[in-house]
């Protein structure tokens, strides 16, 4: 065991974490120049285009260091992105070390802060590593500073590498041996594993990656997962090398996997752990928790007849991410579709690109909204996570809705920006605190609600691309929230319905309005377009009708070319959407998602 | 059985105008060549037609060549780019194989730039009932955008020479809808047109097809074509305004005084037979009661036609079969976009078409509305065929 080391690696995006953890991966020999596709720990195409890491990974490397003796390096890849942020504290609940990787161009960022002091937090050995120093605008002065000021250690200790050309990466190897302390964790114990992640393998099923914390695993063992009391035996377990290694037995300290014919990812959560089932461990390890959705949002086939392929897609998809949830619903706008509920954003982004990528789907998706809790006037709690379960405005006494603990770092001069973009979106501000003096960070609580739509996005543009955020959930507060309804000829249109908060309504409607005025094509008939809150009407547009549509010339003989633009017409009138006698192309239900662009 | 209307695509321009997508080329040295091989193309129409003809079961009634033809067409391109002696010769093979006694209409496309009264004396004496020229516009700036070939004095001077030279009926084409075209350009337009009492006008609102030259400049967002309510009005004021003066909107874009519907034409909009010669040229064959029909064509380039006829294939070449539901869908298109419209008894007769419910519903709903006369046969109001594509649409969208 005292040659083991179990570590994850702290970086912001863009900050040289997979180049650089590529270039370990290569001096260790676990993979041949021959077998290196770029960035090896990025193995799905959006994580390899987007430049982030959407699902933890691990890796064991044997490292031979300059004292002759051979290490077991365990190198746990975490996600980087807020939505993932409970699934990198079980990473790093898995590791004794952690390497703190800092862009010499850029410095600090919130990300990277919020996972640092979880680190500390649990008490990992921190390694700072001043990375990308080959590029002429790195500056490892300064940001030496930075990452002295932030975690309190020596000049030294800092050490300056580049992940593109190779440069201090031996110095690296040699201090994750000599500074990360061996795991420690009594073998004789019973059983107690760490499950960090879980991948679903359609011929193996759900395979699960473990930290052995205490005690040890034989092949073959009836096995228990605490949290979900499944029980399954492990057909197989082994080293996750850059091909899955078998082993006969997985030891207290170290990292491995385990196959047991789990058929869905829902029974191997994450945090969870694995005990013996002949010699049962009496507690689990601390910090499980059932990740919850934070946003939802309906998805809806284009076309009414893909339901069913919906759902399979759905299933799909769930079988490799248990922290998708959906269940059926139905919208008198959009037919039958799912109630989808996502970690956040960025999720739902991945899970949107993923149904048209790996399914082609062509989906519509509704206005994400968080879940909030609306106490009516009997005094009942009612949990609504999709705008038209809302009671109707006078049975409501009260609704509540998620608040967040946003921490921005942000260069100085955009103290300003920043601090009048999170008071538009009813921000409460907490604190500034310098961290050198050229960066602060900012603390605002905030409306889940207003940041899950565009606050990054904004946040981003109205800095350069150089504030960073995360966030934490504190609880539900009330607030002054109304359900915000868009009638097209008097009728309303559930998919296009939001909850807002009451001094925004107005604004929102009319915008809402506007937007769709100029999306839905002219009809035969003229659109009324308004926007209400309960019965009172607050905007209105109109969408005049069609005055004249039609085909001058029938082609003389060739009919079938008209035919053929009529077949093409009636292909293209399916992916509309009719409510009432208006029919509303898929634009328009994305409307809402891009009320910003005008 | 025969055939009811022959076409011959003459596919000869002087130049290239910005809207026209129908297969032309400028080259006229290739005139010869396409004589001959049209004439050619005649002769081996029964023999090409029978590759047809010949999968049919054997009760289903085969065309008789014999049987006179009711219409000769030629168009294009420009068939006034021909010579009289050529257009002779063609007449000639025709003659050969078609029963060309009991024409009732023999149309010939002429353009301004093209005759003198030699030339119309030469097509009088072949026979030619009717003429059909496209004027497009008299105004110079409009002319210039269309890419014509004619000038305002040219066409001022062809339809005085047209107009007197005693053909049972001459037909005028313009266009409306272009940009940059006020209203006033289109009344200036008819009142000029009207000065020489055309018997038929046909009145196109300007399309641009991706293929040409003002789809190019379209895509290129150098044009814009004008916003709906002003080709809205444009349309309806030519509609009132010939009304006025006699001539009477039967279909969509064409217009006559009564007794004067364009004949030929008609036959492709009630699915009657018809051969199709030349470059492009679409031939149409639905024999007597039998469930499917054949559409045919051929090769939309000079040198592929010369090839097809030289080594004419076993069978017609871009052969669709048509079932009954997309004849029926053909017939509700074509026929709604005329006065006559069409009878819901005949779509279930000939066709094997009736209406399901919903579009049953949608039709109570379209004559509430005033879109749709209140009996039979189906066919539009005024305002409705304005609007024909999107009805079109939605009624065959509920079968």
């Amino acid at each position: 065991m005292k040659n083991i080391r179990n570590f994850c690696i702290i970086a912001h995006i863009d900050h040289g974490k997979s180049t650089l953890a590529d270039r370990l991966l290569e001096r260790t020999g676990a993979i041949t120049e021959r077998e290196m596709q770029d960035q090896v720990l990025d193995d799905m195409d959006l994580e390899r285009e987007r430049g982030i890491t959407i699902k933890s990974h691990a890796v064991r490397m044997d490292y031979k260091a300059s004292d002759g003796q051979v290490y077991k390096f365990n190198l746990i890849d975490t996600p980087g992105h807020v939505d993932f942020s409970y699934e990198v504290s079980r990473a790093l609940k898995a590791c004794e070390g952690a390497l703190l990787i800092v862009d010499a161009t850029q410095g600090v960022e919130a990300q990277t802060i919020s996972n640092l002091y979880q680190a500390i937090d649990q008490n990992l050995e921190i390694i700072p590593v001043l990375n990308k120093i080959d590029l002429p605008g790195a500056d490892v002065e300064g940001m030496s500073q930075q990452i002295i000021d932030l975690i309190g250690c020596t000049r030294d200790e800092i050490l300056p590498v580049s992940g593109k050309t190779g440069v201090g990466v031996e110095d690296l190897l040699e201090a994750i041996v000599q500074r990360i302390p061996p795991p420690e964790g009594d073998s004789e114990k019973p059983l107690k594993a760490l499950i960090f992640d879980s991948v679903f393998n359609p011929y193996r099923g759900s395979v699960v990656y473990v930290r052995i914390m205490e005690g040890t695993l034989q092949k073959g063992e009836k096995i228990r997962f605490m949290a979900t009391l499944k029980d399954y035996e492990a057909d197989e377990v082994g080293y996750l090398r850059i091909k899955p290694q078998p082993a006969d037995i997985l030891s207290a300290g170290e990292v491995g996997y385990i196959i047991g014919n789990v058929k869905t990812l829902e029974d191997t959560k994450v945090g969870d752990t694995v005990t013996s089932l002949t010699n049962k461990a009496s507690e689990p390890i601390a910090g499980y928790k059932e990740v919850k959705p934070k946003v939802f949002s309906g998805i809806y086939p284009t076309i009414s007849d893909d339901f069913e392929n919906l759902r399979t897609a759905l299933d799909k998809l769930q079988l490799n991410d248990a922290s998708l949830q959906y269940t059926p619903e139905t919208s008198a706008a959009l037919g039958f579709g799912f109630r989808a509920g996502f970690l956040g954003m960025l999720h739902m982004e991945i899970i949107q690109e993923r149904l048209d990528r790996e399914f082609d789907m062509d989906i519509i998706t509704t206005v994400p909204n968080v879940e909030y809790v609306v106490i009516t006037n009997d005094e009942k709690e009612v949990i609504v996570d999709n705008p038209t379960d809302m009671p109707p405005p006078g049975n409501i006494k009260e609704v509540r809705e998620p608040y967040i603990k946003a921490q921005i770092i942000t260069p100085s001069e955009y103290i300003g920006q920043v601090m009048k973009l999170c008071q538009e979106k009813r921000g409460v501000y907490i604190n500034t605190t310098y961290l050198d003096t050229k960066r602060v960070d900012i603390s605002y609580e905030l409306p889940l609600a207003e940041i899950v739509f565009d606050f990054y996005d904004k946040l981003k543009s109205q800095t350069r691309g150089y504030a960073s955020l995360d966030y934490d959930l504190i609880g539900n507060r009330p607030g002054h929230l109304v359900k915000l309804d868009i009638l097209l000829n008097g009728d309303p249109v559930d998919a296009l319905s939001c909850i807002v908060h009451r001094d925004k309504a107005y604004e929102w409607g009319k915008r809402l309005c506007g937007r769709l005025r100029k999306l839905i094509p002219r009809q035969m008939y003229e659109v009324i377009i308004q926007a209400a809150i309960g019965s009172k009407i607050i905007s209105r547009d109109t969408i005049r009708a069609l005055r004249k549509d039609v085909t001058a010339k029938c082609y003389g003989g060739d009919i079938t070319r008209k035919r053929k633009l009529l077949e093409k017409q009636k292909e293209g009138k399916k992916r509309m959407k009719q409510v009432g006698t208006v029919e509303i192309p898929q634009e328009a239900f994305l409307a809402v998602l891009s009320m910003d662009d005008d | 059985m025969n055939f009811d209307g022959i076409y011959i695509h003459v596919p000869f321009c002087k130049q290239a105008c910005s809207y026209c997508d129908f297969y032309f080329t400028t080259r006229s040295k290739y005139i010869p060549e396409f004589v001959h091989t049209l004439q050619r193309e005649v002769m081996q129409f029964p023999e090409y037609v029978s590759g047809i003809v010949k999968t049919l079961p054997e009760e289903v009634q085969r065309p008789d060549f014999s049987n006179p033809t009711d219409t000769l067409y030629f168009g294009g391109g420009t068939p006034s780019r021909l010579k009289i002696p050529d257009l002779q010769s063609i007449l000639f093979s025709l003659r050969s194989v078609f029963n060309l006694n009991l024409l009732r209409e023999f149309t010939v496309e002429v353009n301004p730039e093209d005759i003198n009264p030699e030339y119309l004396s030469g097509l009088k004496e072949m026979g030619v009932t009717r003429l059909s020229m496209g004027i497009q516009t008299f105004k110079p700036e409009l002319l210039t955008f269309m890419h014509r070939a004619h000038d305002t004095q040219q066409a001022e001077h062809a339809l005085a020479l047209v107009s007197q030279a005693g053909f049972d009926a001459f037909s005028v084409d313009v266009i409306y809808g272009c940009p940059g075209q006020s209203l006033e350009d289109v009344q200036d337009d008819l009142d000029r047109l009207l000065a020489y009492n055309p018997h038929h006008v046909s009145a196109y609102s300007l399309t641009i097809e991706p293929a040409t030259r003002l789809g190019k400049q379209f895509k290129l967002g150098r044009i814009r074509p004008p916003v709906d309510d002003l080709v809205h009005s444009q349309a309806t004021f030519i509609r009132e305004h010939l009304a006025k003066n006699g001539i009477i909107q039967y279909e969509i874009s064409n217009y006559a005084r009564p007794g004067f519907e364009a004949i030929h034409n008609a036959s492709y909009w009630s699915h009657k037979n018809y051969v199709g010669l030349g470059p492009s040229a679409h031939s149409f064959l639905w024999p007597v009661d039998h469930h499917s029909a054949f559409r045919f064509s051929n090769p939309a380039s000079l040198k592929d036609y010369v090839q097809c006829v030289e080594e004419p294939p076993s069978a017609p070449v871009n052969l669709e079969t048509l079932s009954y539901s997309e004849l029926a869908e053909e017939r509700i298109l074509l026929g709604l976009r005329t006065k006559s419209g069409v009878y819901s008894d005949r779509l279930s007769s000939r066709y094997r078409y009736s209406w399901s419910p919903p579009q049953q519903t949608l039709i109570q709903e379209l004559r509430k509305d005033g879109l749709l006369e209140p009996d039979e046969p189906l066919r539009l109001t005024a305002s409705g065929r304005m609007l024909a594509d999107s009805i079109v649409l939605k009624l065959l969208r509920l079968n």
